[in-house]
């Protein structure tokens, strides 16, 4: 009885966020404090069934809720909580919560409070909106929306140029991802209306488990492109990944995401690192069984995502201002969640288990970095690191629970045991799972990527964490510890990046597996891989203990390194990390991207092409709009004299008309 | 102007000539013998009897139209003068 | 007994004269006289026509009609007149203001 009620309620969970936005957008402005209450506690209570949800799921991981309702045709709108809605759903209330409460303390004061509460509801509803659709254009509708307010936000401060420049910039860059994701989503509804036969009442074709159900037929489909046989599915799921890529910010279309930070950090934290650029990893778990049944398109994420985590690291440990340095992490913790999705080729659908492990990971301790952050920015005034220092004699709290989150980044704890943080226990998985893959294929190339990005992390997080909180203060500034409202956020994320991994590790990863058999979709995943010709390992290997203890062992050398250069201060960097040394200079410029991608792309040949055609059809346009306008005026210079004004010519005309008519239509019926 | 009357002449003949056709053209469905009443040759009677029976609404529409018309046209024409 | 079709052709012969009327003369007057002629060759065909089928029907429209007439006579004559008081002219032909 409790639990038929409990589920029937699945639908406040967006619902709430989205009354919120609505009442705070127009009445935010007459509340105290922006009327950040409304979101607070709308929020709350999707946090509440959203958890009360997961837990009874947790008990019965089978029992999915789905809910469907007809839109039109055959599309439907719908609710579908399973294991991987679930987590998702509580991870994104929960981060969202604290984020909000944070926000009450971090934007007090600011003219626009209203309006960034406004968005920040939209936002959470969308964000739960797109984890819990059941179908895969509800989940599209989301997907913009939740880029909607990515823009309005990161335009936060509109008025700075820079910050309109980074929202129209990460507007325009996901874009790209997202024209690809619409066109993958036509090609698969094209498909799936030629293999049902047309439309047919009573079966919603985008639903999820309508979709899984034909990609058999699907991967049988083939076309030509460019003397390339590809199958179908191959096409579909690579498009689909190119939403990914543009949402998620992999390579190469990442650039936007360290702009994005011109945005308030709290939205940093929860749009920016905790909630939607995670999006794109989740919609390539929602339809992973499509991946896997795709050849090579798993290859493609497992390279792109481990090059990326690779390429934003190196872009990482140069970068001064404190909120980039996170963003490239968040590039970079994002390219390993994609390269632990694009492991299930060898591992099968362990890869969504461990790839939402790290997402649910990294949300919490990469929020807690950037709430940190926001609140160092908060009480010292400058995100400059080299212009800090020392913060931690005056902001106790916001050190240690940094130097947490850090921990957690870069992956510290002990092999072998459950003791560990939380990014410990997820980030090891996904190089293990790498290593497994390269002792199967016999190709380490993403093994590589992966330990040599640990290392990375490790070194920028704690340059950062020495820069910032040890030392002397290298410029005049006056901090002080933030208020309650803004630690406790900090403390509660402290410990679940403390802890969570540890605690859950082994269950979160069998729940997972339920997500694709369960009384929703039960799907056969060994034929499905092999249909793309993966062969998933039956039983995973034991490693040696060099390699379990690598990536801890890279951890500490980067730790060391960090505390050797920027603690003790015995190598100094100078003529190393000066613009005449090259490598610095390319990673310091960010490999040029700003000169690749705005200046020779899309000022050089893009506009400059337009620029080219406007002046050509200009003059073509022109003349034909001129003389069309020219042509009507002489024309009816000359019409209008028959309208002469006078009742006979009317008449007469009439008179003439309906003869005419009359002699026609008789000719018509009587000659043809 | 005479070209003008011979143009209206022209177009009135050539209405004139359609409706004759369509006149003489039809095979008009009519009585075979016009009824006759040797004792009542009028039927004012019956033409009463349907306006005031099965009539009497449009005739009470058509008295309002008339007095309309009647105050209209004594507007019209007594003009703003002698106002 | 005269076949219907005399009576048709009358009518027809009338509009006709009415219509020709109305097309040719500038004069106000003159041409709401041929209106009335019109309007007289169709009550004549339902006339016609209703004592060729036996009915009453089309006598009685003819009355409505003739009724009609007399209120369109009517306000037609009044507006004549207002515009003679405004114009001082009557000639419908030269009141072409709403031309182009």
């Amino acid at each position: 009885m409790v639990k038929t009620a409990l589920k029937e309620f699945a639908f406040l969970i967006p619902l709430l966020p989205a009354l919120a936005f609505v009442i705070t957008f127009f009445f935010g402005r007459k509340m105290s404090s922006g009327g950040a209450i409304v979101p607070i506690l709308a929020i709350a209570a999707s946090f509440v069934i959203s958890l009360v949800i997961t837990l009874r799921l947790l008990a019965n991981p089978g029992e999915v809720i789905s809910q469907s309702y007809s839109w039109f045709a055959v599309l439907n709108i719908g609710v579908l909580i399973d294991p991987l809605a679930a987590v998702m759903l509580s991870m994104v209330s929960f981060v969202s919560l604290l984020i909000h409460i944070y926000a009450v303390s971090y934007m007090a004061g600011d003219p626009g409070e209203a309006r960034y509460f406004a968005e920040t509801a939209l936002f959470t509803a969308a964000m739960l909106s797109l984890v819990l659709s059941d179908n895969i254009l509800q989940l599209f509708v989301s997907w913009e929306l939740v880029g909607l307010c990515s823009y309005l936000l990161i335009g936060f401060w509109f008025e700075r140029p820079s910050a309109a420049a980074a929202a129209k910039k990460a507007f325009l860059t996901t874009r790209v991802g997202d024209v690809m994701f619409l066109t993958g989503i036509i090609i698969l509804t094209s498909d799936l209306l030629k293999l049902a036969g047309g439309f047919q009442d009573g079966t919603y074709l985008l639903r999820f488990d309508e979709i899984f159900s034909y990609i058999p037929q699907l991967s049988a489909l083939h076309s030509n492109i460019f003397g390339f046989e590809v199958s179908h599915l191959t096409i579909i799921t690579l498009l689909f990944f190119g939403g990914a890529i543009g949402k998620s910010g992999q390579f190469p279309l990442h650039v936007w995401l360290p702009d994005a930070m011109e945005g308030p950090t709290t939205v940093s934290a929860l749009i920016h690192a905790a909630t939607m650029v995670t999006a794109g990893v989740y919609l390539v778990a929602r339809t992973f069984p499509m991946f896997i049944a795709a050849p090579d398109s798993l290859m493609v994420i497992a390279y792109l995502g481990g090059f990326t985590a690779l390429f934003a690291g190196t872009m990482g440990i140069v970068m001064n201002d404190l909120k980039r340095v996170l963003a490239y992490s968040t590039i970079s913790q994002l390219g390993y969640m994609m390269l632990g999705l694009g492991l299930g080729s060898a591992i099968g659908l362990e890869a969504v288990g461990i790839s939402l492990f790290h997402l649910i990971n990294h949300a919490f301790f990469k929020a807690l970095l950037f709430l940190c952050a926001g609140s160092v920015i908060h009480a010292v005034g400058t995100q400059d690191m080299r212009e800090l220092g020392g913060v931690r004699k005056v902001m106790p709290i916001t050190a240690a629970t940094m130097t947490i989150a850090a921990l957690a980044l870069a992956g510290f704890g002990i092999p072998g045991t459950s003791i560990g943080t939380s990014g410990f226990f997820s980030k090891d998985a996904i190089i293990e799972a790498a290593y497994l893959f390269g002792e199967h294929s016999n190709n380490w190339i993403p093994y590589a990527f992966s330990i040599a990005a640990a290392l990375l992390t490790s070194i920028y997080i704690f340059r950062l964490i020495f820069m910032t909180f040890t030392g002397k203060p290298r410029s005049n500034y006056h901090g002080h510890e933030s208020p309650a409202i803004m630690t406790i956020p900090l403390s509660i994320l402290a410990i679940f990046a403390l802890v969570f991994g540890g605690l859950t590790k082994t269950g979160f990863m069998d729940f997972l597996k339920e997500t694709f058999a369960n009384s929703f979709v039960n799907l056969n995943i060994g034929s499905l891989a092999a249909l793309g010709r993966n062969q998933i390992l039956e039983a995973a290997g034991h490693e040696s203990l060099f390699v379990q203890w690598l990536p801890m062992i890279v951890a500490i050398a980067g730790l060391a390194v960090a505390f050797i250069i920027y603690y003790l201060r015995i190598i100094k960097l100078g003529p190393l990390a000066s613009m005449k040394n090259p490598v610095y200079r390319l990673l310091y410029k960010r490999y040029y991207q700003h000169e690749i991608y705005t200046e020779f792309f899309s000022l050089g040949i893009v506009y400059g092409i337009i620029a080219f055609l406007s002046q050509v059809l200009d003059v073509i346009i022109d003349s034909i709009v001129e003389g069309i306008g020219i042509l009507t005026v002489g024309v009816s210079e000359e019409l209008r004299k028959v309208q002469t004004g006078v009742i006979q010519t009317y008449a007469t005309a009439v008179i003439l008309g309906v003869s005419l008519l009359i002699i026609l239509v008789k000719l018509i019926t009587e000659v043809l | 102007m005479r070209i003008n009357r011979l143009l209206s002449f022209l177009v009135v003949l050539l209405f004139t000539a359609i409706v004759m056709v369509g006149a003489f053209g039809t095979s008009w469905n009519t009585v075979s013998e016009l009824p006759q009443n040797p004792a009542d040759q009028s039927n004012i009677e019956g033409i009463g009897m349907l306006i005031f029976t099965h009539y009497v609404a449009p005739f009470e529409v058509l008295s309002i139209v008339l007095l309309a018309s009647l105050i209209g046209a004594i507007y019209l024409a007594k003009g703003e003068g002698n106002r | 007994m005269i076949p219907l079709i005399f009576y048709l052709g009358l009518a027809a012969l009338l509009f006709s004269i009415g219509l020709y009327g109305v097309m040719t003369h500038k004069n106000g007057i003159r041409m709401i006289m041929c209106i009335e002629l019109m309007l007289n060759s169709a009550n004549l065909n339902l006339v016609a026509f209703s004592s060729y089928t036996d009915t009453l029907n089309g006598q009685v429209f003819a009355i409505f009609s003739i009724a009609l007439a007399a209120a369109e006579a009517a306000v037609g004559f009044a507006i004549l007149m207002a515009i003679y008081r405004m114009h001082d002219k009557i000639n419908l032909d030269e009141l072409n203001i709403l031309r182009w």
